[in-house]
């Protein structure tokens, strides 16, 4: 019983504080100085433990107090999401409900602790392999089909959605639940882009309190895309490996602005139907052939080629896409199938928050003799172990390129 | 000698019909009583109704603790009961402006989708998705292009019928004629647009409840309230109408005109409610005709009862969509789409060809 | 005066001349018998006379011009009875009767306009299946349904295209008798437009003749009915008897030329 009344308090305590200022501030300057801190410590114990009479701050104020005064400097912290919009906090997040699946990803990198999230996206629910932490946490549906019930009965602090992706129904889901529960926080953050990779992980390591840990998780990953672009950059546009990309669909390539197109670009290739205006073109397979490729590289994951990632431990089904392709008619005539220079990706590597292991991939497989140092299969075991504390041991376990 | 042919039975054929649309109402308001209760926050029933009770009179009810912990009262509130209200409001809308459009033009099968009203909304609806061009801005875009595209198919019916004389098989003609050329269009959007736009543009046509609001229940609500009265004080011109536009001519019904004005009034509701739902179908088809079969031609009490019709069958349709499958709400639409095949099975199994 | 009256009415249908200025007058109780061959334009100078199309010319109905009345004003003069269709097929008999009540009606049926439908449906004889779908009915019971419709709205000029068309000797006698007995009883004035000449002659006042959208005769029917007019508009030999003063023309053989003498 008490603990449900201390639920309500806090959750009236929260919903009340967001609209406050700083917690145990009591000049009210919006500013939590050490004193101040002290006193409020003091005064609690006093309270809890010395039968004072004094008035004390809740557990609940004194907890969150502590983190803004060692993350935000004892002031309200304001911030920019991706969509440019600006929210301004005077307590930490305790309540986290994700459409986003990626940004939880990338939350995790951080360091995220696991109960500080109320509410997930049903893929997250759907992959028990790479997120069992999380498996009993409430389902959100998607940003096509939300569960508004689930979503305003958990009571989050903070929704996050993504900025760019499916953007009227992530419009619609942030107005309809700001009438059901107008002290809702709205965030929006894309955690796949890799324009806005960077910082968008300084940013939430500022909102959650994880400023350190950003730092570490950054240094990991400019360490990769840095060592790629250093040798890519100085790579002469004449000299570029032509690349094929091809999606699960047959015949259906990377046009202008896609994101694949983007990751050859940055992994030094050259789209052959990169100056296609159509997002993802079905190409003439005549073209492909005339163009040339010196390499291909096909995704698989998803529609009629949804096997591979973290769940899946087999092979061969790799292989068979492989010799489908050297299959194809004439095209034993392509330079790439003729070097064996055809590589299989799952999508989990190269879409999504895990995009630079992919671009990795793609760079070692574009230049391999100027990659020889670049090990993708060890940086990808790096980010499961230290970052996304998964007991996953890419050895034994998971599909996720071919060949090896 | 006093003659009474037929006085007996047109009374009790009144009788029946006022039976019906009572018997009707007290099932919508046995639905809706039912439909604020369903959802997946497990609120109980009492529940619901207590947060009814508290968002009508706030601070006069005594909130239990469970109550302020689930929020019950948002979610009633900002989630379940505008969207109960919208089903009943849309659903008597589409059902009342299928119902003039049959009227119009003599035709049991005529409806707002087989005259490329909807097909256009669609359009519309998709240049606002796929290339972000439109009239509004912002929230408005999607929304304020279905409506304008609508509206423009409802005129461009009309000026084709004038240009080749205002038949019904004139205005039919023409309505397939713009269904095919919006299909087209929006089909060209699709294989355009980027694979999100797509996805945007197909859950769009889909149909759906979900982007009901106070704001848009009040806008439908205003136009119901304007047109449907109108409507029903015209009953008679298109009682006439049904007759043949010669035979309604000469009873003094100003054809053109009245044929014109219900065609406006049929496509304004249509499209004040579809460009807030998305396209949903064949209630508009339905509903008269299910009302048709039971109580008549008679557009005075065919008008208020296929819309009552349309009311139970969309909110029906709402609540099933709600709860087919758990933890996902299926788009209405489809639902109804689903709804409409035991009906038309139905209708096949009665024709009998002479 | 009277209280209809057509002068110079002339209808043009795309590039064809249907009515080449036609006039004539009627008076309250008669009933005018239109007659010519298929194509004569009768049923062109019925929809003229109702106003259901545009001529050029005028039509006086009681006096008053029908260019200067609104519709409903024309509706609750001129009743029109079409010769085919003009009836939706799921009503009942008694609410499509009803429907003739309309330029009188206010939004609820009143016990007057329940009580002229009764009469209406007991004058014609189908009184019996007032519930009946019109769907449901013969071509003759469609018909009688449809002139019911044309009573029940209470109008002193009756219009009727082909009315007889589809009855049975027995209904074709009773519903013109009728037509004739009504005009009388009521001072109601009776245009129709009717194939058969005989029937025509019998229960018709006077007969207007038209050939190509021309008068050719107009007077009573044994003064106009000889067999040289019956070659000249119908091209067939006729002899012409006489049964109880009224004529009766007994049909032979076509003609072998077809020479039109013009007979007035």
């Amino acid at each position: 019983m008490t603990r449900r009344l201390l639920l309500l308090a806090c959750s009236l305590c929260l919903l009340a504080g967001m609209a406050q200022g700083v917690p145990c501030d009591r000049d009210g300057d919006d500013t939590l100085t050490a004193p101040e801190l002290a006193t409020a410590i003091l005064d609690s114990l006093d309270a809890r433990f010395m039968g004072g009479t004094v008035e004390a701050p809740s557990p609940v104020d004194l907890r969150d107090a502590a983190f803004i005064y060692e993350h935000w400097d004892g002031r309200t912290l304001t911030i920019t999401d991706s969509s440019g919009r600006t929210t301004t906090l005077s307590r930490p997040l305790r309540r986290i409900a994700l459409f986003n699946s990626d940004t939880l990803e990338m939350m995790r990198s951080l360091g995220l602790e696991p109960d500080r999230v109320v509410g997930v996206s049903k893929y997250v629910l759907e992959d028990p392999v790479f997120y069992p932490e999380y498996q009993g946490t409430a389902n959100l549906g998607s940003t096509w089909a939300p569960d508004y019930e689930q979503a305003a009965s958990i009571r989050p602090d903070a929704v996050f959605l993504y900025a760019t992706l499916s953007e009227s129904s992530c419009a619609d889901i942030e107005k309809t639940l700001r009438s059901i529960d107008p002290g809702i926080r709205f965030f929006r953050f894309d955690s796949y882009r890799p324009a806005t990779y960077a910082e968008e992980a300084r940013t939430l390591g500022l909102l959650l309190g994880k400023e350190e840990e950003a730092r570490r998780f950054l240094s990991f990953h400019r360490n990769v895309t840095g060592t790629v672009a250093g040798v890519v950059d100085a790579i002469p546009a004449e000299d570029r490996v032509s690349v094929y990309l091809e999606s699960w669909h047959d015949y259906k390539s990377a046009g202008k602005g896609s994101g694949y197109d983007e990751k050859i670009e940055l992994a030094g290739g050259r789209n052959i139907f990169g100056e296609n205006p159509v997002e993802y073109p079905v190409v003439d397979p005549e073209a492909v052939i005339s163009r040339n490729p010196d390499v291909i590289v096909k995704i698989v994951g998803a529609g009629e080629l949804a096997f591979g990632g973290y769940g899946d431990d087999d092979r061969s089904s790799f292989e068979t896409v492989c010799r489908t392709i050297g299959n194809r008619p004439v095209w034993d005539r392509i330079s790439a199938v003729r070097d064996g220079r055809v590589h299989i990706i799952h999508s989990d590597v190269i879409g999504g928050p895990e995009y630079f292991i992919g671009t990795a991939y793609l760079a070692k497989w574009f230049y391999p003799d100027l990659f020889t140092d670049l090990d993708p299969r060890a940086v990808h075991q790096q980010y499961l172990e230290e970052f996304q504390h998964l007991d996953y041991d890419l050895d034994e376990h998971g599909t996720f390129v071919y060949p090896a | 000698m006093m003659t009474d042919f037929g006085r007996e039975e047109y009374a009790r054929l009144a009788e029946k019909r006022a039976l019906f649309i009572t018997g009707l109402i007290v099932i919508l308001i046995a639905l809706a009583g039912v439909a604020v209760t369903i959802g997946s926050a497990g609120l109980s029933v009492a529940d619901s109704y207590i947060a009814i009770l508290a968002g009508l009179f706030p601070g006069a009810v005594d909130l239990p603790d469970r109550m302020v912990e689930s929020n019950a009262v948002g979610i009633v509130w900002g989630w379940r009961l505008h969207r109960v209200l919208f089903a009943v409001a849309a659903g008597f809308g589409l059902a009342i402006a299928g119902a003039v459009m049959q009227g119009v033009l003599r035709n049991p099968l005529a409806s707002p989708f087989t005259l490329g009203i909807a097909s256009a909304a669609s359009c519309g609806a998709s240049i606002a998705i796929v290339l972000g061009a439109g009239l509004l801005s912002g929230g408005l875009l999607v929304i304020g292009n279905a409506f304008l595209f609508a509206m423009l198919a409802a005129a461009a019916i009309y000026g084709m019928a004038r240009l080749r004389g205002m038949g019904s098989e004139t205005m039919i003609l023409a309505g397939i004629a713009l269904m095919y050329l919006f299909s087209a269009i929006t089909s060209l959007l699709q294989y355009l647009g980027t694979a999100d736009k797509v996805q945007a543009v197909v859950f769009w046509m889909f149909g759906s409840l979900d982007r009901s609001s106070w704001p848009k229940l009040g806008i439908v609500t205003v136009v119901l309230a304007a047109v449907v009265p109108v409507l029903l004080w015209r009953a008679w011109d298109l009682n006439a109408l049904a007759e043949g536009d010669e035979t309604a001519k000469s009873l003094g019904v100003p054809v053109e005109r009245s044929m014109a004005g219900f065609m406006l009034a049929a496509s304004l509701v249509t499209a004040v409610i579809i460009c807030f739902t998305g396209t949903i179908g064949f209630i508009g088809l339905v509903a008269p005709h299910i009302t048709r079969m039971v109580i008549g031609t008679d557009h005075r009490t065919l008008l208020p009862a296929s819309g009552l019709v349309g009311a139970v069958l969309l909110l029906g349709a709402d609540c099933l969509a709600r709860t087919a499958i758990p933890g996902t709400i299926v788009p209405v639409g489809i639902m109804t789409a689903f709804l409409g095949i035991p009906f038309f099975i139905y209708l096949f199994m009665q024709r009998r060809d002479a | 005066m009277p209280l209809l009256c057509a002068r110079g009415v002339s209808f043009s249908y795309r590039d064809r001349r249907v009515l080449e200025d036609v006039s004539f007058t009627l008076d309250a109780g008669e009933v005018l018998g239109l007659v010519g061959p298929n194509g004569s334009g009768k049923t062109t100078l019925i929809r003229c006379l109702g106003r259901l199309l545009d001529p050029e010319g005028a039509v006086l109905l009681d006096g008053r011009d029908t260019r200067s009345m609104s519709r409903p004003e024309i509706a609750r003069t001129v009743a029109y009875v079409p010769q085919n269709g003009g009836i939706s097929s799921s009503a009942t008999v008694f609410e499509t009767v009803l429907m003739g009540r309309r330029p009188h009606l206010r939004w609820s049926v009143s016990e007057e306009d329940k009580q002229k439908v009764s009469e209406a449906l007991s004058l014609l004889g189908i009184g019996d299946f007032a519930s009946r779908r019109t769907d449901r009915l013969s071509g003759g019971e469609r018909q009688r349904v449809l002139v019911a419709r044309a009573l029940a709205q209470d109008a002193r000029i009756l219009l009727l295209d082909e009315p007889t068309s589809a009855l049975d000797m027995r209904n074709r006698i009773e519903v013109m008798a009728l037509l004739a007995r009504l005009a009388e009883e009521h001072r109601l004035a009776v245009v129709a437009a009717i194939h058969d000449l005989n029937l025509a002659a019998r229960y018709c006042h006077r007969l207007l003749i038209l050939k190509d959208g021309r008068v050719l005769g107009r007077g009573t029917p044994s003064s106009l009915l000889t067999s040289g007019m019956v070659r000249a508009v119908y091209s067939i030999e006729a002899v012409i008897k006489d049964e109880m003063g009224v004529p009766y023309v007994v049909p032979l053989r076509p003609s072998e030329n077809d020479n039109l003498v013009k007979i007035l």
